[in-house]
């Protein structure tokens, strides 16, 4: 029984095989994007993965400020002499601009400063050239900064700082795991050194801490927790890397998108496909099923013709993808330490996904397969379709795609539905525009197929009853084009309404100014303040915090901290041009002033609903202490300011939404005062190149407002070019379908067009006919792809609200939705274009032939 | 008037070439029901669709009211093909989406004619067919003689002075068979237009007034009916196909 199913599949897929080629071809593209980037991505995380064992060396446990401020030189003294303890060492970083003696080009590295001794025994350096540092007027290159500036052990460099600038002698250059765009490029110097840099005298950003061998890193941390000061917290060195490992988590998540969208582009065209084919083969199938055939084997014999071509196509896709991949890297192998490693798991995720795409394009031909009777199949050459099917599929259709819309309306909390969207809203709304198409085709038919009609100078008649003769297949190959076409609506809409009915409307100040993250000194805070040309000041200091009620982000992907920015509360206010949206501005003034109060942004009213009159409770140093919300605000310029510096670092862990306190609080609750950002507000003919110019002889980092919109426009114009290749393949994997369709088509209907040609219909005719339909093919795809594609941009929109309280108004574009129309329905022709060329160079009477 | 003088038209079939005429001359001046006899293989087929404008000859000339079919490029095919002439299959070649009257007006939709004239026109032949009231069904819910009828329709839609009928009865039954070969007589007389048609049924034969009788690709000879029953044109018949 089993040889059988296995004949009638094999027959299936070798009777026509040059549509199977076709199938498996399109099975085969989706696998190759696929694998393609899970192997890339794997290849990625090995690479990180492998390297920060190296970067957080040997030790095992680290002490940091908890709310980002610095860890006094005496605490390190203090736990050298706790006994569980066998090294520790403190580092003190700070950006730095330096030239090398004598040439031009400056350029911006992290100064790390440690105690050379005991930092190597903590983190050991291989010196490729020259000698570790030993006095404060030496440096240590890593390689790549030794290579970049064409420095050699004894050139001097010259950092470039406030005041005169200071020189180093290089004194080695040593070896560092890399990890690219991930890391800081580095130079070691002493702490005091480092000290003058950033005129921190005595702070430290870490102190790394080696145990005694037998110690446990958890229960030390346990014990000796208590025995720090509050605003301290000791983590693993395990941990270290986490921040990193949660940025790369997020790839993860988009490799799940993208499976799922490869594999419906490829399933979609399956369907369409064997469905295509089982319809032409329905006699054949009564002849089976009058010689004794079960319907179970006619069944099975799809599904097994599924999967078929899913393996094909998959173990043709697979090693194309890991060749493409590893030509990738191979062309990047420097930057890739950790070696060639396609992920397994999303390696297998990615096949999985082909052949669960080869099961599902199995299935409803297999129903058809198995539902046709004997007799009816031997007679039916244009039985009309059952208004029950039509039905059904227009009500699971439209159950599918209200799931995820109906999902955010329940109780439960942003980050389930997200997750539940992901994995399953997600696939289930894809369904549901697929079967929609069907009553669509239906609608079309009636409405679009006379206007094409006429266009096409086509029987108005002929168009229209031929599509719904046989509505399911021209549906669902309709439906295959959906995916192409709604990312690209989605992403545009989703850009530009972001781009333009949020981000272009934020007020920012004129300027922010940083060190790269690091804290600014406060005589670099007086330098600034004198600088000609700027009007006002204020100095923020910012950290993470972690809020009870309400939290954004995702657990895992993105943190859910959130950001206190504390400042001069007038100062702040008076230049921050704030919108006031709950509270009055004068008593919030006088609240925040009296302490434990703080505003809140916009995001948080908006996602949860807290208000003037709430409270927020924050998780202190002196424990969770509840801080009055006195008033609303919009200022999420700011947010935006602090999201972009930290695109690349810490504030990466922040989420956009902000709470705005005073310094006091900031002092006395988080035990945090140090200056991270200034915000300046230029005169009205000031010279903004020339305080660019000051500000970076102060070594400090000026990005002007209109710099970040542009930032922010080239970030955003390069995510959509991303998602629209990926559309772009989705389209070609779903013309493929497109393609299969009008062949079996046209080889279907050979003899029906040798008729039209036999009455007098041009060869031109049938080309338009064929067109015709694979317009209106295509348009329901169109319709589809864009309807599918408003609802992901209204999702992302409830999902932007729910997780980063950024609301922005949806903008439909009309014109992506156009361009996007018409390359759907022009590579829908172009795929169609060969079966055509064949069909218009083909005679009357072989066309006639083709019945006998 | 037809007129066919040593035609040549050769097929490949597989690797080998067949020649299906073998330089045939045949010439029908007058309009008329005439029969082309032949056994499987002999080449009627293939002269009908020389005559239909559905292929075109190796040599030789296919005169059609004094066109010459050889001569016509694509376009003037499709046009002669359209208006000139009209074809009867034996399989209905109908539509299947399409009803009975969309498939008798279907020549004059892809032609241009005004809507009044297709309806006007369409309604004429569903009459004189004899299948008004069946006009708004599909062909699965038509019988095999009504099918027929409707192709006859779409044959005659813009009244070709030459009809064309290939094995029309092949697949209908005696009773239908019968009313078909008497129905394509009457048109014939009733529109003075020619009716060809390949049969090898002496039974069909009988009701047409002059057979042809082809063999191995060529002509071997006509005969006239004139009152013969089926036994007499099939004798006739066997004697010149041997």
């Amino acid at each position: 029984m089993t040889r059988a199913v296995w004949h009638l599949a094999i027959e299936t897929l070798t009777g026509r095989r040059g549509r199977t080629a076709l199938l498996v071809i399109a099975v085969a593209l989706a696998t190759v994007l696929t694998v393609a980037v899970a192997a890339l991505i794997g290849t990625l995380r090995q690479s990180v993965s492998s390297s920060i064992g190296f970067v957080a060396g040997l030790s095992d446990v680290a002490i940091v400020h908890r709310f980002d401020g610095y860890v006094k030189y005496p605490t390190l003294e203090t736990v050298r002499e706790w006994e569980e303890v066998e090294t520790a060492v403190g580092r003190h970083g700070h950006t730095a601009t330096i030239r090398v003696s004598g040439r031009t080009k400056p350029y911006v590295l992290f100064m790390q400063g440690v105690e050379p001794e005991v930092e190597q025994r903590v983190k050991p350096r291989h010196f490729l050239e020259g000698r570790n540092i030993e006095s404060d007027d030496e440096v240590a290159l890593e390689q790549r900064v030794a290579e970049k500036l064409k420095a050699n052990v004894g050139d001097e460099i010259d950092i470039i700082r406030f005041g005169d600038p200071l020189s180093l002698k290089i004194v080695g250059v040593f070896e560092r795991e890399s990890l690219d765009i991930l890391q800081r490029r580095l130079a070691l110097v002493t702490l005091n050194r480092a000290y003058d840099l950033s005129g921190y005298e005595g702070a430290l950003k870490t102190i790394e801490i080696k145990l005694t061998d037998g110690v446990d890193a958890a229960s030390f941390i346990e014990d000796r927790q208590g025995d720090l000061p509050p605003e301290y917290s000791m983590k693993t060195s395990a941990s270290a890397g986490a921040g990193v490992q949660r940025g790369l988590k997020i790839t993860d998540l988009l490799m799940v998108i993208l499976i799922e969208i490869a594999s419906f582009s490829a399933g979609f065209s399956i369907v369409a496909s064997l469905t295509t084919n089982v319809m032409q083969r329905l006699r054949e199938m009564a002849i089976l099923r009058c010689i004794g055939a079960a319907r179970w084997q006619l069944a099975a014999s799809q599904v097994v013709a599924g999967l078929v071509v899913a393996v094909m196509g998959a173990a043709v896709g697979a090693p194309i993808g890991l060749a493409g991949a590893y030509w990738v890297y191979w062309r990047n192998s420097e930057n890739l330490p950790g070696g060639f490693d396609p992920n397994p798991r999303i390696l297998t995720l990615a096949v999985i996904g082909s052949v669960v795409a080869g099961l599902l394009g199995g299935l409803y031909p297999a129903v058809v397969a198995a539902t046709a009777r004997p007799m009816q199949a031997m007679t039916a050459r244009a039985k009309r379709p059952k208004w029950r099917a039509f039905a059904v599929c227009t009500l699971i259709g439209l159950l599918l795609v209200s799931a995820a819309p109906l999902a955010t309306t329940l109780d439960v909390d942003g980050e389930s539905v997200v997750w539940w969207w992901v994995y399953c809203g997600l696939p289930l709304t894809f369904l549901g525009w697929f079967m929609l198409s069907i009553p669509l085709l239906w609608v079309l038919s009636h409405s679009a197929a006379p206007i094409v009609s006429a266009c096409l100078g086509l029987p108005r008649a002929l168009l229209g009853q031929t599509l719904r003769a046989t509505p399911f297949r021209y549906a669902l190959t309709g439906g295959a084009l959906t995916i192409g076409l709604a990312l690209l609506v989605t992403i545009w809409m989703v850009g530009r309404s972001f781009m333009g009915g949020w981000f272009n409307n934020l007020k920012m100040p004129d300027a922010f100014v940083h060190i790269n993250n690091d804290l600014i000194s406060r005589q670099k805070v007086d330098a600034v303040a004198d600088i000609e040309g700027v009007e006002h000041m204020c100095p923020v200091v910012l950290f993470p915090v972690n809020a009870k009620e309400a939290k954004f982000g995702l657990k895992d992907i993105h943190p859910t901290a959130t950001m206190f920015v504390s400042s001069d509360v007038h100062s702040f206010f008076d230049m921050t041009d704030i919108d006031w949206h709950q509270g009055d501005e004068a008593k919030a003034r006088e609240r925040l002033k009296q302490g434990r109060a703080v505003v809140v942004s916009k995001e948080y009213y908006e996602a949860f609903g807290l208000g003037e009159g709430g409270t927020i409770t924050l998780d202190t140093n002196l424990g969770p202490v509840a801080f009055d919300v006195v008033g609303v605000i919009g200022s999420r310029g700011l947010d935006v300011g602090v999201s972009f510096f930290g695109l690349r670092d810490k504030y990466s862990q922040a989420s956009v939404s902000c709470l705005f306190g005073t310094r006091q609080d900031a002092e006395r609750y988080f035990a945090s005062t140090n200056t991270r950002l200034i915000l300046l507000g230029f005169a009205e003919d000031a010279d903004e190149a020339a305080i660019h110019k000051q500000i970076q002889a102060l070594g400090m980092r000026m990005h002007t407002s209109t710099k970040i919109r542009t930032y922010a426009h080239k970030w955003m114009e390069r995510l959509m070019s991303v998602a629209s290749t990926v559309a772009f393949w989705s389209m070609v994997i779903a013309c493929i379908g497109v393609a299969n369709l009008i062949i079996a088509e046209i080889a279907a209907r050979r003899h029906e067009f040798g008729v039209l040609r036999a009455i007098g219909g041009s060869s031109f005719l049938l080309a338009r006919l064929v067109a015709g339909q694979t317009i209106v093919i295509a348009g329901v795809g169109c319709v589809t792809g864009t309807a599918l594609g408003l609802e992901m941009a209204l999702m992302e929109k409830w999902i932007h609200l729910r997780l980063a309280g950024i609301v922005w108004s949806a903008t439909i574009p009309w014109d992506v939705i156009a361009y996007g129309c018409l390359a759907v329905i022009g590579s829908a022709l172009l795929a169609a274009a060969p079966a055509l060329w064949r069909l218009v160079r083909t005679q009357p009477r072989e066309l006639l032939a083709a019945a006998t | 008037m037809i007129r066919l003088a040593q035609v040549v038209k050769r097929y490949l079939q597989g690797d080998a070439v067949v020649e299906a005429l073998r330089g045939i001359d045949l010439r029908i001046d007058e309009p008329g029901y005439y029969a082309v006899m032949g056994r499987s293989g002999s080449g009627k087929s293939t002269l009908l669709h020389l005559l239909a404008g559905l292929d075109q000859p190796d040599s030789g000339l296919v005169l059609v009211d004094d066109v010459d079919l050889a001569k016509l490029n694509e376009t003037k095919l499709t046009e002669y093909r359209r208006r000139g002439v009209g074809v009867v299959f034996q399989q209905f070649n109908l539509i299947p989406t399409l009803t009975a009257r969309q498939n008798i007006a279907l020549p004059g939709v892809i032609d241009g004619r005004p809507r009044k004239w297709i309806d006007e026109r369409t309604d004429e032949l569903l009459d004189a067919l004899g299948i008004t009231d069946r006009a708004t069904h599909r062909p699965e819910a038509l019988s095999g003689g009504e099918q027929q009828r409707v192709a006859i329709g779409r044959a005659l839609l813009f009244e070709p002075t030459l009809l064309l009928a290939d094995e029309p009865t092949g697949n209908l039954d005696a009773s239908n068979a019968e009313q078909l070969w008497s129905l394509l007589g009457d048109v014939a007389k009733e529109h003075a237009i020619t009716v060809l048609m390949v049969t090898h049924e002496p039974a069909a034969a009988a009701h047409c007034e002059r057979v042809y009788v082809i063999g191995d690709g060529l002509l071997r000879g006509d005969f006239e009916v004139n009152g013969l029953d089926t036994g007499g044109v099939a004798s006739r018949y066997r004697d010149l196909d041997g």
